[in-house]
Formats: structure tokens, sequence, C-alpha cells
């Protein structure tokens, strides 16, 4: 059926409303309704183009595809690679599967809601590999720092460095275990000092 | 019929407690990968091998007398009863190169090496057991750990290819007998909806999320960050006997209310057993639960041997019935086999 206004597109909205114990039908094509103030009794001052752009705003926040407005700018990041094995993000997309374990942080943004949805939080609480490998305990122990906030969080990661600080004595890597120490040390600071992890304590002067 | 012995199908003491019946077996899997490599189904032939090279090193030290098998010249026959007892999935083979298992004897602890992930260390055991089957594999997996690096961050856990895994890469399944349940709705939608708030995701003995065959409901968690191991065996064997007491609930009733539909189901089922030359694995399964079900409310008078039904269940698998030799055999005969077999069990002391 074509739309009631320009009678030239299909319509493909249309809107009841009864009037007067009568039903009356409006149908109108998207671009007619998409016209602000429309003119018509039946609208009641209500203005259907306000009303639909702003539908069409929250359909794209939500990442909902938007009729009549399909893959507009949404072809760019999906070209993402993994520089590290040359895994694409539209391979993930297709398979649900990364590349290697760099993948992790070359698709960070893209796997937020991937991991928000399919787990209870977005931090691992569960068990440590025996010892965490030499060339990762740089990057680990900077994203720890930037982590402090939630108390719980706290006490894996001084856990987790006070078991590492121990393992690095026993394989007699001093320089190492300083490094955590020094980490340990400031951490144990920060929290003492903290308004929110340490409500009540004394302000170191 | 060829068998093989898998802890599951072991028998176990019999125990007063009722709920036990229901539980029909437990498994943990744990997914691990090694650092700077990548996974499996972006990684070429050599490299895979390469991973299988350094998997088998990591052990040699190890206590246990390891069995290593090269996927590429697994015996076939072997490999479709690790199938059928659910230690192989079943795409394993379909791309060998690069992939490998290593066994324990008697298969307590089953390695698979380059499927979705590096390693997948895997245990099962009859009953509801999650707690029993973890301190080992815990054990393994730190042994693991000292010897090769693995692909962990402090924030994301132990990396697995698939991200909806990542943190503990722990997956712990219960399997559970839920026939009343059935019978009294039908439907699997109140195990559902009883599932969803307790964090458990279901599955069929095939792995299918709606088909359960022999009535039988795996129950394992999903996802793996934010929670220990601990708390996921906790919650896993929590949800498990919450849903066995649902299902004592409801044979009761069923007793009370409906026992027409227990004695349908129950000897129905045994007279196909008895009597039927051609069988299916799913029918068999189906078959086995009525007959199950009718003896544990008592609608069925004990059987003159006490049936072991993990081993039934294993024994009827595809693979079990094919020839010696492991010549396979077509469907109609695997049926036919199959109905033979359960013929001579189900009436002992008659020639089939």
């Amino acid at each position: 059926m074509l739309c009631q206004i320009c009678k030239v597109n299909p319509a493909s909205i249309h809107i009841q409303e009864i009037v007067g114990g009568k039903k009356q039908t409006l149908h109108l094509c998207l671009s007619c309704a998409g016209k602000k103030s429309l003119a018509h009794a039946m609208f009641d001052g209500m203005d259907l183009g306000d009303i639909l752009n702003t539908l069409e705003q929250n359909l794209a926040e939500m990442g909902l595809p938007v009729p009549g407005k399909m893959n507009d700018g949404a072809a760019e990041p999906e070209k993402k690679v993994c520089p590290v094995c040359s895994w694409r993000l539209e391979q993930f997309r297709e398979t649900g599967r990364l590349g290697c374990p760099a993948c992790y942080t070359s698709f960070a943004a893209e796997l937020k809601t991937v991991l928000a949805s399919a787990h209870r939080a977005c931090f691992h609480t569960g068990k440590l590999p025996l010892y965490l490998p030499r060339k990762a305990m740089g990057s680990a122990l900077d994203s720890l720092e930037k982590q402090i906030g939630a108390k719980q969080t706290e006490k894996n990661r001084i856990e987790i460095l006070e078991h590492d600080l121990a393992e690095s004595v026993r394989r007699e890597e001093y320089e190492l275990a300083a490094e955590l120490r020094d980490r340990i040390e400031k951490i144990r600071r920060a929290v003492a000092g903290s308004p929110v992890l340490n409500p009540d304590g004394e302000k170191p002067g | 019929m060829k068998g093989l012995t898998v802890p599951w199908v072991k028998s176990r003491r019999k125990r007063s407690d009722p709920a036990d019946a229901v539980f029909a077996w437990s498994g943990i899997r744990l997914a691990r990968n090694l650092d700077g490599e990548a996974f499996p189904g972006n990684s070429t032939p050599d490299r895979r091998r390469a991973v299988c090279a350094a998997v088998r090193e990591a052990l040699a030290g190890n206590a246990v007398q390891w069995t290593y098998r090269n996927a590429e010249s697994l015996d076939a026959s072997e490999a479709g009863l690790l199938e059928d007892a659910r230690l192989l999935p079943a795409d394993f083979l379909q791309n060998p190169q690069g992939r490998a298992i290593l066994a324990s004897p008697r298969y307590e602890t089953v390695i698979l090496v380059n499927g979705d992930d590096h390693l997948r260390i895997g245990a099962d055991l009859p009953g509801l057991a999650l707690n029993r089957i973890y301190p080992p594999l815990d054990a393994l997996d730190d042994e693991l750990s000292s010897r090769l690096s693995y692909a962990f961050s402090p924030s994301l856990g132990f990396m697995t290819s698939d991200p909806a895994a990542a943190g503990c890469a722990l997956r712990a399944g219960v399997f559970l007998h839920l026939p009343g349940i059935m019978l009294s709705c039908g439907e699997e939608k109140i195990l559902l909806r009883t599932a969803e708030p307790l964090g458990v995701a279901l599955s069929g003995f095939f792995g299918a999320k709606d088909e359960f065959p022999g009535n039988l409901y795996e129950l394992s968690n999903r996802g793996g960050l934010g929670e220990s191991e601990s708390e996921i065996l906790e919650r896993v064997t929590a949800a498990a006997r919450r849903i066995a007491d649902e299902e004592l609930t409801v044979r009761e009733d069923l007793k009370r209310r409906h026992p027409e539909r227990i004695q349908d189901f129950g000897l129905r089922s045994f007279a196909l057993l008895k009597n039927a030359y051609l069988m299916s694995a799913a029918e068999a399964m189906n078959c086995f639960s009525g007959v199950r079900l009718a003896l544990e409310t008592g609608y069925l008078d004990p059987l003159p041997a006490e049936i072991n039904w993990n081993e039934l269940l294993l024994g009827v698998q595809a693979h079990g019935l094919a020839l010696p030799s492991g010549e396979k055999i077509s469907t109609e005969e695997q049926a036919y086999a199959r109905a033979s077999f359960l013929r001579g069990i189900f009436n002992p002391g008659e020639r089939p």
C-alpha cells in the first residue's frame, strides 16, 4: 500500500488511533513520517518526526541495526587485525574464537561487551600459574597498579605479588624480588592513605 | 561388546542417600594455552607439532605413566571408543595434524593437545564428585605451569581461544538423570527457569542444548572471570543438589497423583528392551531412563542382576558396537546388534 501523503513510496508505518469511537489508520512511508510537524488532526500536537528520530538514536546507541541505515560507517572498525598473529576481527565475529593471547589486547574494545555478557565479572579472581613468565611481569605489574580501586581486587593483587616475591627469591632472581618488594610497599602505602579503602585510617603525614 | 573402562563407568558403592541415584557422573575440564604462541585454530601444523613436543616434554618427569598418542596415527576403533566416552570431542580427529592425546593408564586424566586450545586437561568420576576430581587436576596443572609458560594475565586469567571461557578456564559439569521432571511437565522449561538464576547451563548427552536423550541433563558453569575455582565448583555442586532435590520431590508427587505415568514409561520401556530387534542409541537411552525410574520408585521389581547404568550407557553408543577388528558397521547393523545385546541383558537366562 502506498503512503497516503506522497502517494509515491510504499507505506511502512501504520498508525492506528481510536477517534470518537471510530478506528482511524494512517499509512505513511519513512520519509513523510520523518518530516517534522505533520499537521494532521490525528497527531494532536505530537511530533512524529521527533519521535522517530529519537527512536533511531536509541537503536544506534544500543548497537541494534537502524532500519534504512545499515552498514554506514560500520565497515571500518571491523577491518581490525591483530598485529601479532594476523587474526582478523571479522574471523572472531564468524567463529567466536581469537587467534592468539595478544588478540585480547588487540581487540580489547570489541571484547568488552563479550566478556561482560559471558562472565560474572570482568577480572580474574581464581588461581595463578605457579610462576608468571618473566617478560610478562613488567606489564602485569603496571596493569595491577592501574587497578587500585576495589578492596577485593587489592587483596588479590598484594597476594599475587607476595607469592611471586617468594618465588623469585627461591629462584635467586634478586633484582626482580627487589622490584616486587618496592611495588608491594607502594600499593600498601596507597591503600593506607586512601579515603575509599581505608576511611578510618590515619592519613600519613 | 567391546568397552572402555573409563572412570565414570566404574560401579559405585550403593549409598543411602536417594539423591545419589540422580547424579550420573561429574567431569572437569581445564583449558590452558602457551604464552606467545598462536591458538591452534590460527596455527600451522608444524607449530602445533612443536606444542605437542613441548607438552610431552613437560610431562616427562611426572609421576604418572602417560601414554602419548599422535592423533594422526590414532587407532580408529580406540578413537571411536574415546569419543563415545566423551573424552574426545567429535571433531578432534577431523583435522588430526599436530594434535595429540596424553592419557593416564586407566584414562583417569586425559589431556588433549591442540583442540580449541593448546591443552585441555580433563577427568571424570561417577556420581557427584567435583570436589574429588579437582585436586589432582589442580596439582597437574601447577606442575605443567612450572614447566611451560602459560598465556596468563592477572586481569584476564588464563587466556583461552574462546573469550567466554577465559579466567579460571574451568568447566565443571554434572550429569543428572531427571525422568521425574520430564514426566511431570514434559518440557525442559522448568529446568531452564531453575538453572538460569543458579548460573548454570544445561546440555544433553551429545552436547545439544535442546535434546536430552535418556533424560540426562548436564549442568555446567558458564564463564570463569570474577569467580575462583572453588566458588565455581561450589556453585555447580549446589545447583546439582538443588535440582536433584527437585527431582525427588517431583517423583514423590507423581507416585501420589499420577503413578500410571511412571508405570507406563517404565514398563513400556522394559518391554521394548526385552523384545525389540532394532534400536537406536537414543531410544535405548530413553528406555534405560524408564526402567531406572520404575526400579527406583518401586514400580518394577528388582532385576536378577544389578545393572551398572553408566556402563550400559557407554556400551550402547555407536562405536562400542563396531566389530572387534575395528571395522565400522552400518547404522542398521548397529541397531540390530544393540537390540540383540539388550535382549540378552533384559531376558536373563533365556537364549536371545
